[in-house]
């Protein structure tokens, strides 16, 4: 079976999902993009014709903004880190369900997992960044980065 | 006339999503109820009189699907409307939940459009 990921397909779902859910825009990144310190990292597993898992990194700032603009409100400081991770890992999950229907349209024997989300290391990330079939790299407007990657299991 | 509703999903995160989503729809919302879970609608059906139930599939306790079928079996309830709000895309499982009674899908990500078109085409306005 011959599929295949896109960077911009990857770009197109990003920006719908983070523009409609969460009310943020972003733009492919310029040059080599940085991290500043840890990072946030979503990973979902999917099955079907093929076997993988979607890989979303952002800023953990970003994240912080993700879930304030979710909710509509300002996050109370006690709630930040657990709002952010639980916004990223619902955000990673509509990204997921997107990512499927391009790959495998109506095949009816393809499987989306939970998402689980943490702090990482800049360094641990770019491990599995490494290993991606396709990946995109983007910015919001204040230059904070923002990844998601496909990486296959086995061979589409 | 403003619309009650129940919004059925096992992320606070999600359920405010659809809360705001719902505010932006153009359509007079009364009260929003919330439920974390199939069980938890259920009490709330109970208790109040709701006009339509947004509900998503995967949740803990008691899952979309059961909710459903749940719903269906009580005299009472089955009239309730019912619309799924779900990731899931596949035609199989929209097929599915088609024929346990439900009378709309919305896929996530959605727009207050959504939501507009979804509310007056179930309840017939």
């Amino acid at each position: 079976m011959n599929i295949q990921v896109s960077p911009q397909m990857l770009e197109g779902i990003i920006s719908v999902a983070l523009e409609e859910v969460a009310f943020l825009f972003v733009q492919p990144s310029e040059g080599e993009a940085k991290w500043n310190g840890r990072i946030i990292q979503a990973d979902i597993m999917f099955s079907g014709p093929c076997n993988g898992k979607l890989v979303f990194a952002l800023d953990p700032q970003l994240g912080v903004e993700i879930a304030s603009n979710m909710i509509g409100s300002d996050i109370d400081e006690t709630e930040t880190e657990a709002k952010s991770l639980s916004a990223c890992s619902e955000l990673l999950n509509i990204m997921g369900g997107m990512v499927l229907e391009k790959l495998f349209g109506n095949n009816p024997d393809y499987r989306l997992g939970l998402p689980s989300v943490k702090f990482e290391s800049p360094e641990i990330y770019e491990s599995d960044f490494s290993q991606a079939e396709s990946s995109i790299v983007l910015n919001t407007d204040d230059g904070r980065r923002v990844d998601l990657s496909i990486i296959f299991t086995d061979s589409p | 006339m403003s619309y009650k509703i129940l919004v059925v999903d096992d992320s606070d995160i999600i359920r405010a999503v659809i809360k705001k989503t719902l505010g932006m729809s153009g359509l007079e919302i009364g009260t929003v109820y919330e439920a974390s879970n199939g069980q938890e609608a259920l009490k709330t059906l109970k208790e109040e009189w709701i006009d339509i139930v947004f509900t998503d599939i995967n949740m803990p306790v008691m899952n979309g699907i059961e909710f459903v079928k749940k719903l269906s079996q009580d005299n009472l309830l089955a009239t309730v409307p019912v619309v799924v709000i779900s990731t899931e895309r596949r035609q199989a499982r929209i097929e599915e939940l088609n024929n346990l009674g439900i009378k709309a899908y919305i896929n996530k990500p959605f727009r207050p459009e959504n939501f507009r078109s979804t509310i007056l085409n179930v309840l017939g306005i």
